[in-house]
């Protein structure tokens, strides 16, 4: 074989070319897009608390059973299902420096958890702090332990991210209100940890329910029609 | 037991038929056989040693990160045995420790027989293991405490993977001098691809890694790359590698001439240009260009064309010998192994399909393929070869055959049971997620109800392969005591002598 090491190169290099530095050309010239009404840009870069707590989700594994991904319709329902108003696209994406699209959905969705009412609050806009609070501490709770609002959920839990502590004076405004089945004992508390509070703020940042050139929402009617 | 001439020694008689060389081997030809083993004897076996060590370990862990699908609060409240935390420590033992560090050892040994070049020193292979393995193990711990990238196969910091990248340039160096300083200018199969595949693996982990770490690249070209990296590694590295290992040992023991070496000359170069492609559809309606994955299925049904020709060049070499799968331990993993390659072939096809996809493409069944490709084809192949290489290494033949059926039978039924059952988890998981009547509050516990009992079955499955791979480690460990059989036959797994009887 004379053209062995040319052909065993040209192979390689032929694949490398056409899927990462041809998509890189295009991929890397992406832009974030102003909204008219509100004229504010987007995506825009998470804030100090969110890129940390992109670390924790990272450090812990998160990706191994959680994808950041809504397909499009062509396939499954994740749009309908309520993960997102729309297909996510490359553009949503500029900004991240490790991508969590994963490969399997152990659990659900989460890359519009940060727009989804889960503490049912029933406030129509999910960046009040009444809503972001609630789900604040519905995220603490499910983190501490998913079966206490999840009761079949194979979740595991990541106690380790919050300290367990004896109450000194004052009960701290941060301690979690759990059911009595799940709570400490009454001179304790359970306070999250930094970790914890920054893996909060950085799910309840995630959000790509904003209409870009190329992917724009869903009716809601339609969502509205299958959605249940 | 010398007078059953109507029944073929196998092994014996496979000995004495090297690829390319005349049929029957003169003493001469076999002192030059034992001297190229034996300059590589003590590499080999330190290579395949660490292997099974790694391969134990993985066993343990998958079957943790198993049972806490099960029951998520085991083993919970530590940090470093969280089951985010594990299930790519497992990953990364399986795919570096286990799976690389074997076939390291395997295509040493074939480049030194294939190019009849003796090992110069052993000092640079043996050091080059003890980076990669302290390089491995280092990474591994920096998982436990967090440091985790979050891409398949690249969740291993960057410092880590240069270190497991320097550990094999000096393995891959020492396994490429052979090769260059073989007196044979032409090439024959195995060797086309065991040169490519070290080549190839090196490009690959280097091109791979390097994007991940360069901190001005962010947004979904990290998921692409990540994406053909794992493609590239199991393509390229461990695809290639037990290809051509099969072109080697099937020949070897069944004592007959490859069918075609057109067939396998076209065979090699169509799977070349295709290895780097199949990766990307696992994003069928995703966040990246359409066009990348139309080409990537597109590719993956092309690859039916080498799966074939390959196999059919296989089949046409094996047919006639079937009896032989009655004793040759060699033939019987590594047919097993061909087997899968070829089915596997056609599962990845029937993944890749935008209607299947929309159901299977983010669930177990995805995982199942990638066990069957790394597992039931690879490392099938993988542990043909070491019960062939072994005993040339240390001059003894393997103490029990009833522990190398052991072995098989349970490497086969549990790598069986894990396949079926996260093909049905994977299924159900599926059906669930697409199932929009489901409310969305509700909707992850019924995934987990769903995925519930084949899971067990799963669990079956690594608990049969934990036992094989505990029988096969502890007989390599007898092997390497020096505690084998003395004799001038191989171990078979039944003696062609007692069928005389009936």
């Amino acid at each position: 074989m004379k053209y062995f090491f040319p052909g065993i190169f040209g192979a390689f290099f032929f694949a490398w070319i056409v899927q990462i530095a041809l998509p890189y050309t295009s991929l890397s010239r992406l832009e974030p897009v102003v909204d008219p009404d509100t004229n504010q840009p987007y995506p825009y870069n998470i804030s100090g608390v969110a890129q940390q707590g992109r670390s924790v989700y990272a450090a812990n594994g998160c990706v191994s059973c959680h994808t950041q991904q809504v397909r499009s319709d062509s396939l499954g329902g994740d749009a309908i299902r309520g993960w997102g108003t729309r297909q996510s696209v490359a553009r949503d994406y500029i900004y991240e420096d490790a991508v969590f699209l994963g490969a399997l959905r152990v659990g659900p969705d989460l890359s519009g958890v940060g727009a989804r009412d889960l503490a049912k609050t029933g406030a129509e806009d999910l960046t009040s702090v009444e809503a972001r609070g609630k789900n604040a501490a519905w995220h603490y709770i499910h983190l501490y332990n998913p079966r206490i609002v999840s009761p079949k959920s194979n979740m595991p839990a990541f106690a380790y991210l919050f300290d367990k502590r004896k109450i000194k004076g004052e009960p701290s405004p941060k301690a979690l209100v759990l059911p009595a089945k799940f709570a400490p004992p009454a001179d304790y508390e359970i306070i999250p940890t930094p970790e914890a509070e920054a893996l909060v703020g950085y799910l309840l940042s995630l959000n790509k329910n904003h209409d870009l050139p190329e992917a724009k929402a869903r009716p809601v009617a339609a969502v509205a029609a299958t959605a249940p | 037991m010398s007078s059953s001439a109507t029944l073929v020694e196998p092994e014996k008689t496979a000995r004495s038929v090297q690829p390319s060389a005349p049929a029957s081997a003169s003493f001469a030809e076999i002192q030059v056989r034992s001297s190229l083993d034996a300059s590589v004897a003590g590499p080999v076996l330190f290579l395949f040693a660490s292997a099974l060590l790694w391969l134990v370990g993985w066993s343990v862990v998958h079957l943790i990160t198993t049972w806490k699908l099960l029951s998520p609060d085991f083993l919970a409240s530590y940090s470093f045995l969280t089951y985010g935390r594990l299930r790519p420590i497992a990953t990364n033992i399986f795919v570096y420790g286990w799976a690389s560090t074997a076939g390291f050892g395997v295509a040493l040994w074939l480049t030194a027989r294939l190019s009849r070049v003796r090992l110069p020193s052993v000092i640079p292979v043996i050091l080059g293991t003890i980076i990669w393995n302290t390089g491995l193990t280092a990474g591994i711990v920096a998982l436990h405490f967090g440091a985790s990238r979050s891409h398949d196969y690249l969740e291993l910091p960057a410092w880590s993977l240069w270190i497991l990248f320097s550990g094999f340039a000096v393995i891959g160096y020492s396994i490429l001098g052979l090769h260059f300083k073989r007196a044979e200018k032409g090439i024959f199969i195995t060797q086309a691809y065991v040169v490519a595949a070290v080549i190839w693996f090196a490009w690959t982990l280097l091109a791979g890694n390097l994007l991940t770490s360069l901190p001005w690249v962010q947004g979904v070209i990290l998921a692409i790359n990540n994406a053909w990296f794992v493609a590239g590694l199991t393509n390229y590295w461990f695809t290639a590698l037990a290809l051509g290992a099969i072109y080697y040992f099937i020949p070897k023991v069944t004592g007959r001439p490859i069918y075609s070496s057109y067939l396998a000359t076209i065979g090699f170069w169509s799977f070349a240009f295709l290895a780097g492609f199949g990766g990307l559809q696992r994003f069928n309606g995703g966040p990246i260009p359409a066009w990348l994955i139309t080409i990537n299925i597109f590719a993956t049904a092309l690859t039916i064309i080498p799966a074939m020709i390959v196999s059919l060049n296989y089949h046409k070499t094996f047919t006639g010998s079937h009896g032989l799968l009655h004793y040759s331990p060699t033939l019987r993993f590594s047919v097993a192994g061909a087997m899968a390659y070829a089915i596997s072939a056609a599962t990845a096809l029937i993944l890749s399909f935008r209607s299947v996809a929309g159901q299977a493409g983010l669930s177990y069944a995805n995982v199942a393929q990638s066990h069957f490709v790394l597992y039931a084809f690879y490392s099938f192949v993988i542990f043909g070869a070491i019960y062939f290489i072994v005993p040339r290494l240390v001059a003894r033949e393997w103490v029990s055959s009833r522990l190398i059926r052991y072995h098989f039978l349970t490497t086969i039924y549990g790598i069986g049971a894990t396949l079926v059952f996260l093909a049905i988890a994977g299924l159900f998981q599926g059906k669930e997620w697409a199932n929009v009547n489901i409310p969305n509050d509700v909707v992850n516990q019924v995934v987990a109800l769903a995925g519930y009992s084949p899971l067990y079955g799963v669990l079956l499955g690594g608990i049969l392969l934990l036992f094989g791979h505990l029988i096969f480690a502890f007989h390599y460990l007898l092997m390497t005591l020096r505690l084998g059989q003395v004799s001038d036959e191989p171990t078979l797994l039944a003696s062609p002598y007692a069928e005389e009887a009936h």
